[in-house]
């Protein structure tokens, strides 16, 4: 057998995965030689792991980007801040789940366990250079968060989401391995950096094999990143996971698959005709963002409501993505329309710069705010009503500023975050993009998008207004109160306006690090 | 004597750091309104006093500091085209940009801007003085001297601006504050609607500035376009000119006063040249100069209430006292003619510009004075008088005489501020009364207050030697000899209106103090006996009487200066102001738009006809109100439509209303029920709101839970965009 000679420089992109993986075994380990009745500390634990992790892949994203492992992943700043921002969602997550599940008494080592492999995942799906390493690593992930959707295992719902998110994934993911043999097929190699090489030549020779290959890829990170309309799974999974996981599916994986996407298309579009990947994203993020607001229109659910949010968001993350992909030389430059690109100069400017650092503060921002939303659900969901439809009403909402205004506060410093209102970093996440997406002379997309976040801002607008301008109802429950939930929703607020009023240090590290490899 | 000048004109402060600290000037007052403002209900009224007093005195010994520097001879202001010589003042970096164009944020002090902050600052300290006993039982004493002390810092602004923009900062907050204070007792109807009037008014001139702002820009980026050969000015060759206009722009913005003083040096030579490039295409430089000129004096005619907009000023009364005798006497209502004084390089430029100017002032200063012959309220009168003072700067401004216009804004300050403080105690010692018909022998009540009144009185009418005469004789005197370029007539008709005007205001000024301080008390008087105001009043009066007598010194010919091998008797102000009209002087001389005298004539004629029109006019305002009238009870019926058609302020309030506010109101209101409620609301608003929230609700449908379902439908998404793509490959 063929060992591979590996240095430490090879394992360095992988260490935050690695520490997760060591604090997921910690805490498995934890279940079997320690039972106390009080299980906060495995929260801790998986905090502090988060944490740790963090911090290795914030000292990792200042190394130059290359390739490691043999070219199967790659170091960038890119994918290092990416983890950087899951490994945040996940001491978030943590932090948010120990009320919560010890509110249920279902506190268990397996959760937080299974939350770390599947932060585990999400790190190294984003680094993934190859095939089969993004493959692994998406079921590394899946398989983590089906289980975590499941956890709870009373009443019907949780059952029906993990089960439908169980066979709905396993159908993308096959439609993502099959494209990607399809791609082989093509190319002769699984490595992103060969089947860049040998794309030319394979689409002047087979260029139906290679758009079959690149639409099932994108069908399967359609899917991961929620994107209408691939995006029908998410509401009834959102709705049944346990309130954390959902926030963390929401933020993490969304992030997660968003940056694998990123690289791998970088690799896959050489040699095609620039429009095709183009138009493919523009129409994925148009109907995303009008789809994710318009469904979140008629909902009376704020957990649902929240669910086809998280499409909205994915969709602006696609125009981000969409304006990377803008054709350099636009066709029919003048004209302005959906899928065109209209550069404001005349010449297209280089966007990538702009695009990687609004996509890393979008998912930054959207990560504090999200986490911060659904854990303020969390905290006024109640256990005795988990199976009635209506636990997660709007009405819950009426009159929270009265009884509690440090929460209302908080919830409505996250809907306008999620609004895209100043002063909070929803709002610059939007800027950003935007700017990206007008700069690349996406006119008509970005004026679109706007327009379907202003509906959207109805949506965001009425939960404040059920808390500040709706009488309390007389049999309204206390929010129930744990250190940990607070403590990650006062992080999770402090974020939200701190980073919408002083971005400075942040956007610097992003700009000056958001390279891509391979771009 | 040489030693004294030598005393004043060695600076203390070294000069460029006294430039530096300008911006303390204006940030004492805005601390003070701030710290006033928010925390002046905790601090109590005491405190409060204590800051707002502090902040305005702590200006006023900066700004004694900085008057200083700039009389200093080391003292230089930088300027892309050289330094400025008796100014002090600095640059603090690009305030915005926008493509080409940018505002720098820079200040100025210069001999024009330094006398404004002294008077700015030292009338306003005596005035907050004053306030602190005026406004003694008032509860709002906080916000009150919030907005005064607002105000201050707006106005220093405006006087240390060294750019058109940031002036206009400082106008626009003047105006604001001038709004909050007219409409401070705003639970009085007829108040708030006077703020309101003010403001609109006002509004109407802000325009005509920022267009005249905006013509300036594109005038001046036009001439940043020029060949190189059409460029000259006096003492620079083309080259040299147009590389160093171009810097300067570059470096200080097109909008900034040094720009703006070079342009003045350029146009000359390109004044019948039509513009050739921008959107101005084909208006001729002169054309385009005066448009700007008079849509500036639009702009100045709001701030300054000139005919067609001076119908605020009356109504702006309604304020407290103070206030009319900070902002609506002394200091605000003169920006406009600070306005122009500021660019007076520029209005030498245009004959058109100053015959209208001229005739403007001179006819706003006899309009005013008529009205103010049959009001009956004692501010009302001082604010008519205001009114035709300020008319008679603009006639000064028009007729060159820009010194001579300034030393009226600054002796105007004083005895104006006097005589409206002065009404405020009458009025605070009569149990609030204003009418002055049911006034009368206050004199031996209020000593303090009638010793003051009377001297600030004698100094508007112009008698010598009071400092009033030797501005107004200033101002008549040039538009006596001065000639406008072709519009000779008007120099002529705004002479001969100047001099009915200032014998007008002789009448109704002692018609003024007659009526109230002199005779038998009114029968129906508020209250039978008047007292005398609190010492905290009336030493800001006595200050201030003993200025409008002391400022006559300004007006003194005691200048000699050597101009071309003759020597020139100078008076003081106009020796003191000549490094700011140093460019305006060599225009004229240049251009000849202004026809000067070419020999002095005796002064002695002009001081005993100015005697004679204040003393025969008072005179006979003494014999109408203290002999004929008490005697006879009415006027004559031949009189009576005169009277009604002066007391009704010539319906000039009912013609607007007519004519502008009710086709307004009727359009307004018709595109509100019709646009506004119906198209918008109704159709666009609800209407967009509703198909979205139909779509919304209708796509949900498609959300079934069925988990076939979503696989099929993502199933035939991906077959439809393959089929798609494969398409685009297949011929």
């Amino acid at each position: 057998m063929n060992i591979p000679h590996l240095t430490f420089q090879d394992l360095l992109p992988v260490a935050p995965a690695g520490v997760l993986v060591v604090g997921a075994i910690v805490l498995l380990l934890s279940e079997v030689f320690l039972s106390t009745a009080q299980r906060t500390y495995q929260a801790v634990i998986g905090t502090l792991t988060a944490l740790l992790a963090g911090a290795v892949a914030m000292n990792n994203a200042f190394e130059p980007a290359r390739a490691a492992l043999q070219g199967y992943v790659v170091l960038d700043p890119f994918s290092q801040w990416m983890t950087v921002l899951v490994c945040l969602g996940t001491a978030l997550a943590s932090l948010l789940s120990a009320g919560f599940l010890n509110h249920r008494n279902a506190e268990r080592g397996e959760f937080y366990a299974l939350i770390l492999f599947s932060a585990a995942g999400m790190s190294l799906l984003a680094m993934s250079a190859e095939f089969i390493t993004l493959f692994i690593n998406l079921e590394v992930l899946s398989i983590s968060t089906y289980a975590l959707t499941a956890f709870l295992r009373r009443g019907p719902r949780p059952a029906e989401a993990g089960f439908k998110y169980f066979i709905l994934g396993a159908f993308s993911a096959s439609l993502l391995l099959y494209g990607a043999a399809l791609l082989y097929g093509a190319t002769g190699s699984t490595r992103f950096l060969d089947v860049g090489l040998a794309l030319p030549q394979a689409f002047a020779q087979q260029p139906g094999l290679v758009y079959a290959g690149f639409g099932l890829v994108l069908a399967g990170f359609a899917f991961k990143v929620a994107a209408v309309p691939f995006h029908m799974w998410t509401p009834d999974v959102y709705e049944g996971a346990p309130t954390p996981v959902t926030a963390l599916m929401s933020a993490g994986v969304k992030a997660a698959a968003v940056v694998a996407l990123v690289r791998t298309f970088l690799f896959l579009v050489k040699g095609l005709s620039p429009e095709v990947p183009f138009i493919a994203f523009s129409a994925l993020a148009l109907l995303s963002m009008v789809g994710g607001n318009l469904l979140a229109l008629p909902q009376r659910n704020v957990k649902r409501m929240l669910a086809y949010s998280s499409i909205a968001h994915a969709g602006y993350l696609l125009l981000g993505v969409a304006a990377l992909f803008a054709p350099a030389t636009a066709k029919g430059s003048d004209a302005v329309g959906l899928f065109t690109a209209t550069p404001l100069l005349g010449s297209m400017p280089n966007v990538a710069a702009s695009v990687y650092k609004g996509l890393l503060f979008y998912l930054l921002g959207y990560t504090v705010t999200a986490l911060g939303a659904f854990g303020t659900i969390a905290a006024l969901e109640r256990r005795e009503d988990e199976t009635r439809s209506n636990t997660w009403d709007l009405e819950r909402f009426a009159g929270l500023a009265q009884r509690k205004p440090g929460w209302a506060a908080a919830m409505a410093a996250f809907m306008l975050s999620l609004g895209g209102v100043p002063p909070t970093v929803g709002f610059l996440g939007k800027l950003y993009l935007f700017g990206a997406a007008v700069d690349a002379g996406l006119l008509g997309l970005a004026v679109a998008g706007v327009l379907a976040s202003v509906a959207g801002v109805y949506v965001y607008l009425r939960v404040v207004v059920y808390m500040y301008m709706r009488p309390a109802p007389a049999d309204a429950p206390a929010p129930f109160r744990h250190w940990t939930t607070e403590v990650a929703l006062i992080a999770s607020a402090v974020a939200v306006v701190a980073l919408g009023v002083l971005p400075g240090p942040v956007t610097e590290w992003f700009s000056r690090a958001g390279m891509v490899f391979g771009s | 004597m040489e030693k004294l000048q030598l005393f004043f004109q060695t600076s203390p402060v070294d000069p460029t750091a006294a430039g530096q600290a300008l911006w303390l000037i204006i940030a004492l007052p805005l601390l003070g309104a701030l710290v006033t403002g928010v925390f002046g209900k905790i601090i109590g009224r005491q405190n409060t006093h204590l800051v707002a007093v502090g902040a305005v005195g702590g200006s006023f010994l900066l700004s004694l500091l900085v008057f200083w520097a700039i009389n200093d001879f080391r003292s230089a202001a930088g300027s892309p085209f050289g330094p400025i010589a008796y100014a002090v003042g600095a640059d603090f970096g690009t305030w915005f940009s926008a493509g080409a164009f940018k505002v720098t944020f820079g200040l100025t002090a210069d001999h024009l801007s330094g006398s404004m902050l002294l008077v700015i600052t030292g009338v306003g300290f005596l005035i907050h003085l004053y306030s602190t006993g005026y406004m003694s039982h008032d509860a709002g004493y906080w916000r009150f001297f919030s907005y005064l002390n607002l105000f201050i810092a707006a106005m220093l602004t405006l006087v240390l601006a060294d750019s058109l923009p940031l002036l206009f900062v400082g106008w626009e907050g003047v105006g604001l504050c001038s709004y909050l204070l007219i409409g401070f007792w705003y639970d009085d109807a007829q108040k708030a609607f006077a703020g309101r009037k003010a403001f609109i008014t006002n509004r109407i001139g802000d325009f005509g500035f920022l267009i005249a702002a905006f013509l300036t820009v594109l005038v001046v980026e036009s001439i940043v376009q020029l060949p190189v050969t059409s460029l000259s000015r006096a003492g620079a060759d083309g080259a040299m000119v147009a590389s160093r206009y171009a810097q300067g722009v570059n470096a200080k913005g097109a909008l900034s006063m040094p720009v703006l003083e070079e342009t003045a040096r350029i146009l000359p030579n390109l004044l019948t040249q039509d513009i050739a490039t921008g959107p101005l295409t084909g208006v001729g430089y002169g054309t385009a100069l005066t448009i700007i000129l008079v849509l500036f004096l639009l702009g100045a005619a709001g701030k300054s209430a000139q005919i067609p907009l001076y119908v605020w000023l009356p109504d702006a009364m309604a304020g407290p006292t103070p206030v009319s005798a900070l902002i609506h006497a002394a200091t605000m209502v003169t920006s406009g003619v600070y306005l122009f004084c500021r660019l007076s390089y520029l209005v030498v430029l245009s004959p058109t510009a100053m015959a209208v100017i001229a005739l403007i002032g001179a006819s706003t200063a006899l309009v005013a004075a008529l009205i103010a012959f049959t009001q009956t309220g004692i501010k009302k009168v001082l604010a008519y008088s205001t009114v035709s003072q300020l008319g008679f700067m603009f006639l000064g401004i028009g007729v060159g005489a820009f010194w001579a216009a300034f030393l009226h804004v600054v002796t105007h300050a004083f005895f104006k501020a006097c005589l409206f403080l002065g009404a405020g105690s009458v009025m605070h010692g009569n149990g609030d009364e204003e009418d002055i018909t049911r006034l009368g022998g206050v004199r031996k009540e209020m000593p303090v207050t009638w010793a003051t009144f009377l001297i600030a009185t004698l100094a508007i009418t112009g008698i010598v030697p009071l400092s009033g005469f030797f501005s107004k004789d200033a101002i008549l005197h040039a538009a006596h000899v001065n000639g406008i370029a072709g519009f000779e007539w008007a120099g002529h008709a705004a002479y001969w209106l100047g001099v009915v005007t200032a014998a007008g205001t002789s009448f109704y000024m002692m018609r003024l103090y007659f009526l109230t301080f002199e005779g038998p008390r009114a029968k129906d008087a508020k209250v039978p006996h008047a007292h005398e105001s609190s010492p905290v009043m009336t030493g800001p009066l006595v200050v201030l009487a003993v200025l409008s007598v002391v400022a006559l010194v300004h007006g003194l010919p005691i200048m000699h200066v050597q101009r071309g091998g003759v020597t020139a008797t100078q008076a003081l102000m106009e020796n003191f102001l000549d490094p700011v009209f140093r460019t305006t002087h060599d225009l004229v001389a240049q251009k000849q738009f202004l026809v000067l005298p070419k020999e002095e004539h005796g002064l002695l004629g002009a001081y005993v006809q100015a005697w004679l029109i204040a003393v025969v006019a008072g005179a006979l305002a003494y014999w109408v109100y203290r002999r004929y009238l008490p005697v006879v009870k009415k006027l004559p019926a031949a009189l009576e439509p005169l009277r009604k058609l002066s007391f009704n302020k010539f319906y000039v309030d009912e013609l607007y209303t007519a004519l502008l506010v009710r086709p307004l109101t009727f359009v307004a209101r018709a595109a509100h029920r019709l646009v506004d409620a119906v198209l918008i609301d109704g159709v666009m608003v609800r209407g967009t709101a509703w198909v979205t929230k139909q779509t919304g609700a209708v796509l949900r449908y498609l959300q079934t839970g069925d988990a076939q379902m979503y696989a099929a439908v993502m199933a035939v998404a991906l077959a439809g965009g393959l089929v798609w793509a494969l398409l685009r490959v297949m011929p």
